[in-house]
């Protein structure tokens, strides 16, 4: 009976020590694969963390860009808007130039008024009316003249302002001018 | 001759404006080149980012499961090593309870031996045999 009892116990523990066996080939299983889960995780990562730092030093590399490109682009704006306030300048001595020569030859301002009376019998020699008409042309202008003059210059917007001004007072009105009275 | 030289400030209005032009064209062009660079690469790092996060989140919950089966598998090898010790245990009850009991067949044997030394007791793997019958209490006993 004890025998028995015995071979049946000692039994048990053989089974129940191959269980143990399994479970620590389980643990021991885990425990790897634990470790290579990390050691794959911690590449990956690495990788990852690579390709950020190759992007963000792409990011400050092009933020240099910019700032040299801004740099370049203020140093060309303020070139031509330097040449622009130049023009305008030079338009401005031609424009009074014009307004000072017309002026002088028709006598059209209080200023100017006896400065052709050696010949300006001659002027209105074919119609007095369309003298007349041309000095009250002239008036406009001179006044336009002074209108388009006073602009500010001072900004980059005033000059652009001022520039398309000028432009349409040249392209317009002076060329007008200047075909009727030459 | 005035003609002439209206032209040409005419022109230098015209350039003037021109240039402007220009410059706000290649400005926009320039500027507009880099922000697109800058916002690619800035998707990237987001796009990267994301996927770091994916990485960590999935390798964590990988080792988290893997984690619970490993502490599984060690709350098996501990029942497992209290039941190997609690049979053990058992097993020496066992011994201990078969060492008593022939112990006390021996103490019998020897009284019987002491009292009736005609008797043929024998102890052979734990079995008590008399060849005689009447003195001896078991003519078979088996442990």
């Amino acid at each position: 009976m004890y025998e028995r009892q015995s071979e049946a116990l000692q039994e048990k523990i053989k089974q129940v020590e191959t269980s143990q066996d399994i479970a620590d080939l389980g643990i021991s299983g885990n425990e790897s694969g634990t470790q290579d889960l990390k050691n794959l995780t911690s590449e990956q990562l690495k990788t990852i963390d690579a390709q950020i730092a190759e992007a963000q030093t792409q990011i400050d590399t092009l933020n240099t860009q910019k700032e040299n490109t801004l740099s370049i682009l203020k140093q060309k704006e303020d070139d031509v808007y330097q040449n622009s306030k130049t023009a305008l300048q030079n338009a401005t001595i031609l424009a009074n130039s014009i307004v000072d020569l017309t002026d002088e030859l028709l006598g059209v301002t209080d200023q100017n008024r006896h400065k052709n009376d050696d010949y300006e019998m001659y002027l209105g020699a074919k119609s007095t009316s369309q003298l007349e008409t041309h000095k009250e042309s002239l008036r406009r202008y001179y006044q336009k003249w002074n209108d388009t003059q006073k602009l500010p210059t001072s900004t980059h917007e005033e000059i652009l302002q001022a520039l398309n001004a000028y432009y349409a007072f040249f392209s317009t009105d002076t060329k007008d001018i200047l075909q009727k009275t030459y | 001759m005035i003609l002439s030289v209206s032209g040409n400030y005419f022109l230098g209005l015209k350039g003037s404006l021109d240039s402007i032009a220009s410059l706000e064209k290649e400005k926009k062009s320039s500027i507009d080149s880099l922000d697109k660079g800058l916002e690619r690469v800035a998707k990237q790092v987001e796009t990267l980012t994301q996927s770091k996060a994916q990485v960590e989140a999935m390798g964590q919950g990988q080792l988290t499961e893997i984690d619970t089966k490993t502490s599984i598998a060690h709350k098996q090898k501990d029942q497992s090593s209290q039941a190997v010790d609690e049979i053990k245990a058992s097993l020496k009850a066992l011994q201990e309870q078969k060492a008593s009991s022939l112990q006390e067949i021996e103490t019998q044997i020897s009284q019987i031996k002491s009292g009736q030394d005609s008797s043929l007791v024998m102890i052979e793997n734990g079995s008590v045999t008399s060849l005689i019958s009447g003195i001896v209490t078991k003519k078979y006993a088996s442990l």
